[in-house]
């Protein structure tokens, strides 16, 4: 997306970020699934509003 | 008529529920009269007749400023949330933009002048009443900016009787009634998700904007709103059929369809006939140049002219014609072109660019299609699209087509590319369905092209992706997918050094 590391917050949202849109959400799930080699369920796409939630739920396919 | 007045005009309840969203619910009062309220602060800053820029995504923000800037007599220029800075700072120095309306988090420095934001747009307070600016019909009502096949953005310039007459058309025959609730998650700022918002006001329905992280919490969001509609672009079909549990779904408040912006493959189109064989599939076909809406197929026919754009919208003149200018025979191909009172006044700032696509009131529309016996029209490409390989002229949808039919394969773009000795070269761009594709997929797919395409539409290369770029309408980035393809073929020459 573009983003700066040190921008790369628990707070980063996809509400109130220009960068993260629903385009840029789609190919960042697919990038996780191919580099984890998981698939993710539908509402945890859903779900994944916030760099803090997306680390959560990707949490719970890993362990 | 001022094209907001028409939409207003047949309005019986005004308590009803129109505009719904997270945010919550606007009534018609509502939204009336917080559209008088700025359209009455708008006269009184500028009066009428000048531009004013609005930048937002899907919101009450984005429909109030739209409908207020029309309402005053004035020109709402639309431009997609993702526009770049020198795109942006181009339009400034192209247009006289007196105010700017700006979703807060799209403050971009190409922005100059008077800005308004949501939270300065609420100190504006609403009003019961403003007697609208008087409009001429050809008078511009909105411009909206889309990409040119150069990439530089081309203003399309629509008037007030542009809109009533599309709007009109469309309400008429897909039968809307107060009792329509569409479920948007096209963007307001390109004609098709507009007409949704256009439409749905003059039959006196109500939308939900429905702004999710991921296309699949519509199926959430049509049953939670009991939506009775519901509309989308290829690639909104084929993430809900390939990534999602649509297919499955019985959407019990769901009556009809809509599909547009580009053609859906067959088999797509076939497994949405057949998974809902009670509710309306509507197949369309449309440009901005001629404000949304061209033609749709009739949803009995979907299955039996699978393919078809179906025929003109009433008051649409659509006809195919050959290069000499005559309505081409069944079965020859030839340029789509329309006329009637949606096509656009033209191109902004581009006499010469207006020239070149509408003449007599005509619009050419570059696509180049067939008619079969019963008149119903198939597109056969793009003229721009149209590549030319060992002296043939080739029309990637065959290729495209057929490519997507094999299995483990979920789209497909064919794309020329310049080629020493072919002119160009037919290159293959495959999404594969399966998360990792078969070893021998791309082998599969050439000897399967070779038995059933002729030798010259067979490609030269096929590369396999997992996901297309897609553009602001959601659309396949054609211009990525070249500079893709590109690279792809420098890093194999660097290997095989």
């Amino acid at each position: 997306m573009g983003i700066p590391l040190e921008e790369v917050t628990d707070s980063l949202a996809y509400n109130s970020c220009e960068q993260w849109d629903s385009l840029k959400h789609l190919q960042m799930i697919a990038m996780i699934e191919e580099h984890f080699d998981i698939e993710i369920e539908m509402d945890d796409i859903i779900a994944m509003e916030n760099f803090a939630k997306v680390k959560e739920i990707l949490h719970k396919y890993l362990t | 008529m001022n094209f907001v007045d028409y939409l207003f005009e047949d309005i019986t309840d005004p308590e009803k529920g129109c505009i719904l969203s997270r945010e919550g619910v606007l009534t018609y009062r509502d939204l009336i009269s917080r559209i008088n309220g700025l359209a009455s602060y708008l006269v009184s800053k500028i009066g009428s007749g000048n531009e004013c820029l609005l930048l937002s995504e899907n919101n009450f923000f984005f429909i109030v400023v739209y409908l207020a800037i029309m309402k005053s007599g004035n020109t709402a220029l639309l431009v997609e949330t993702r526009i770049s800075e020198p795109q942006l700072a181009a339009i400034y120095r192209q247009c006289h933009v007196r105010i700017s309306f700006i979703q807060k988090k799209f403050s971009k420095t190409a922005i100059e002048g008077t800005i308004i934001t949501e939270e300065t747009l609420s100190s504006i307070p609403p009003a019961s009443g403003f007697a609208s600016t008087p409009t001429r019909e050809d008078d511009v009502a909105v411009v909206i900016f889309t990409s040119g096949s150069t990439g530089e953005k081309k203003g399309v310039m629509l008037t007030h009787k542009n809109l009533c007459a599309n709007t009109g058309s469309i309400v008429q025959y897909l039968e809307l009634t107060p009792g329509d609730r569409m479920c948007v998650t096209l963007p307001l700022f390109y004609c098709y998700g507009a007409s949704l918002l256009h439409t749905h006001l003059r039959a006196g329905g109500s939308i939900y904007l429905s702004h999710n992280i991921f296309i699949g919490g519509v199926i959430r969001d049509i049953n939670t709103f009991g939506c009775t509609g519901f509309a989308g672009v290829p690639s909104t079909y084929q993430i809900l059929i390939n990534k999602t549990t649509f297919l499955k779904e019985e959407l019990p408040t769901l009556k009809y369809m809509l599909q547009a912006g580009g053609h859906l493959s067959n088999k797509y189109i076939r497994m949405i006939a057949e998974a809902f064989p009670r509710k309306k599939f509507y197949v369309m076909y449309g440009a901005t140049e001629a404000t949304a809406r061209l033609s749709y197929l009739p949803s009995d026919k979907v299955l039996t002219k699978l393919g078809s754009i179906g025929k003109g919208i009433p008051g649409v003149t659509l006809e195919v014609l050959s290069e000499k200018g005559t309505p081409v025979r069944p079965g020859e191909i030839g340029e789509i072109t329309a006329a009637g009172d949606t096509i656009m006044q033209g191109y902004y700032g581009d006499p010469e660019g207006t020239a070149a696509v509408v003449r007599n009131g005509r619009l050419y529309t570059g696509d180049l299609a067939t008619v079969d016996e019963e008149g119903y029209i198939f597109i056969h490409g793009r003229a721009k699209n149209i590549i030319k390989s060992g002296g043939y002229r080739i029309s990637p949808n065959e290729i495209e087509e057929f490519i997507c039919s094999l299995d483990g394969v979920q789209g497909c773009v064919v794309i020329g590319h310049p080629d020493d000795i072919m002119g160009e070269a037919i290159m293959a761009i495959v999404q594969h369905s399966a998360k990792q594709p078969e070893t021998d997929l791309k082998e599969v797919i050439l000897t399967r092209c070779k038995h059933h395409l002729p030798g010259y539409k067979v490609p030269t290369r096929v590369f396999l992706v997992k996901e297309f770029p897609l553009n602001a309408s959601e659309k396949v980035d054609k211009p990525a997918l070249v500079l893709y393809v590109e690279e792809e073929l420098k890093k194999n020459d660097k290997a095989g050094q």
